[in-house]
């Protein structure tokens, strides 16, 4: 079995106003096939036993698909590994006896709670001006009654595919969330249950974005990089647009 | 939300006004490159290219100040965007960014600030300056010095690059994007910077290096 030990920086900060830094582990060997979280659940074990503190970090479905968790390892959001959430990342992608650095999610609008735990409730604010659409609950409607063409459909999935995680905020160099915000808005603009609520849903879900002190988008194109799901830019562009329509259109 | 509250409370409102201003910039640009390629036909004819501006008269003026208004915005709105997005991330990280964008992206709000100074030289140098002599004459007079020619040739460095990311950026703000033209706009603003940059260094260049260039 192919094993890897490597060092640990780990951010450590016991609340939102106490002082933070670095703290050093080693991890002794482990298998290469481990997930950096489980990595982190060993490391925690050993700090129980100690009757120490154990690193908080967020976490859920350990599958990639719920956006729970997420850090900043050696400089990038989720680990240097492309389209992986930090769940996702494994072991063998580090060099053995490697230095790893581990960092919160850091950005004005996601304070920091504990350690590696930051508070995305942000996001949730944003939904809530506008991320869904009003349809009345009685039963559906026959699905081709609908006519959703394939290629929006799959534009549309495409957007869907954000997971909430933050890692675009994590890697803009602004701290802006327009690829989070802009993939919302896309995917509902782009279906026909979205577009009842189009205009009002782009300019509340932009308002509340700015009031919530995320940063402007200077166009760099990190966040797409660094987004676990390789949500596109062009995404973006179409939330400036949609914009743009809710402007100069007539009210709703 | 009217158009204007879009335009100055939200931060892609005020990127707007950025990437709309920048779009003016860049025409005048343009326009700015062919006057200057008249050098390439002598002095004389240089020298009757400014003459012939010049009698455009109140016209002229309402075009200086259009462009003056779209530099004012531009530069305006630029920083207060730039301010906004230092505050937003408080708290920097300890291991520099894996990911890193482009050279022209990152460096925006610095390219910009010397194209700026750039800018209040080369409008002392040529527009308001007093001087009885032709424009030929004063441009020969003004770029023969080395030291002068090598500001010049760096901020239009700058300006390559900071138009390079400008252009395809104005466009991605403005919501003009299509999957079917993206890349062309990217390319397209490339090689339109390049190219501009390269055919406005010449002439410092040529001015140093030939004793009959637009003598």
């Amino acid at each position: 079995m192919k094993t890897v030990s490597l060092k640990l920086r780990i951010w450590r900060q016991a609340g939102p106003s106490s002082p933070g830094a670095f703290q050093d582990f080693d991890t002794g060997p482990l298998a290469a096939a481990m997930s950096f979280l489980e990595m982190l659940d060993g490391v925690n074990e050993r700090l129980i036993l100690a009757g120490q503190e154990p690193i908080a970090f967020d976490h859920d479905c350990r599958e990639g698909i719920c956006g729970t968790c997420g850090a900043v390892v050696d400089g990038q959001a989720h680990g240097r590994q492309a389209g992986t959430t930090l769940c996702q990342l494994s072991l063998r992608h580090f060099a053995a006896g490697s230095t790893v650095v581990v960092e919160p999610f850091r950005a004005r609008a996601f304070p920091l709670i504990k350690d590696l735990v930051v508070d995305r409730s942000a996001f949730d604010a944003i939904i809530a001006e506008g991320g869904y659409v009003s349809v009345s609950s009685s039963a559906a409607p026959e699905a081709n009654t609908l006519p959703v063409p394939p290629d929006r459909a799959e534009e549309a999935l495409d957007a869907a595919q954000c997971i909430g995680c933050g890692a675009c905020v994590a890697a803009c160099p602004n701290a802006s969330a327009m690829l989070f915000v802009g993939a919302k808005v896309s995917h509902l603009a782009l279906l026909p249950q979205g577009d009842p609520e189009r205009r009002r849903r782009v300019v509340a879900m932009v308002r509340q974005m700015d009031a919530q002190g995320f940063g402007p988008c200077g166009n760099e194109g990190l966040c797409e990089r660094a987004c676990p799901k390789g949500i596109s830019i062009r995404h973006i562009a179409r939330m400036n647009r949609e914009l743009w329509r809710a402007a100069f259109l007539a009210r709703d | 939300m009217t158009l204007l509250q879009i335009l100055l409370g939200s931060s892609i409102g005020r990127k707007a006004v950025v990437a709309a201003s920048g779009a003016v910039l860049a025409l005048f640009l343009a326009l700015h490159l062919a006057g200057s390629l008249v050098t390439f036909l002598g002095a004389a004819t240089f020298n009757a290219y400014h003459a012939g501006l010049h009698s455009l008269g109140p016209l002229l003026a309402l075009l200086e100040l259009a462009l003056a208004g779209a530099l004012v915005a531009h530069a305006v709105f630029a920083a207060w965007l730039w301010v906004d997005s230092l505050a937003a991330r408080p708290c920097r990280y300890a291991v520099p960014a894996a990911l890193r964008g482009r050279l022209s992206s990152g460096t925006m709000p610095f390219t910009g600030l010397l194209i700026l100074v750039f800018l209040v030289v080369h409008l002392a140098d040529f527009r308001f300056a007093a001087s009885p002599s032709p424009l030929a004459a004063q441009v020969v007079a003004a770029l023969q010095v080395p030291p002068r020619a090598a500001f010049y040739l760096l901020a239009v460095a700058a300006l390559t690059v900071h138009v390079s990311h400008g252009f395809w950026s104005l466009f991605q703000t403005l919501g003009l994007s299509h999957p079917g033209y993206s890349a062309l706009i990217r390319q397209a603003s490339l090689a339109g910077a390049l190219g501009t940059g390269g055919l406005f260094m010449l002439i410092p260049i040529l001015i140093l290096a030939s004793r009959s260039f637009l003598r």
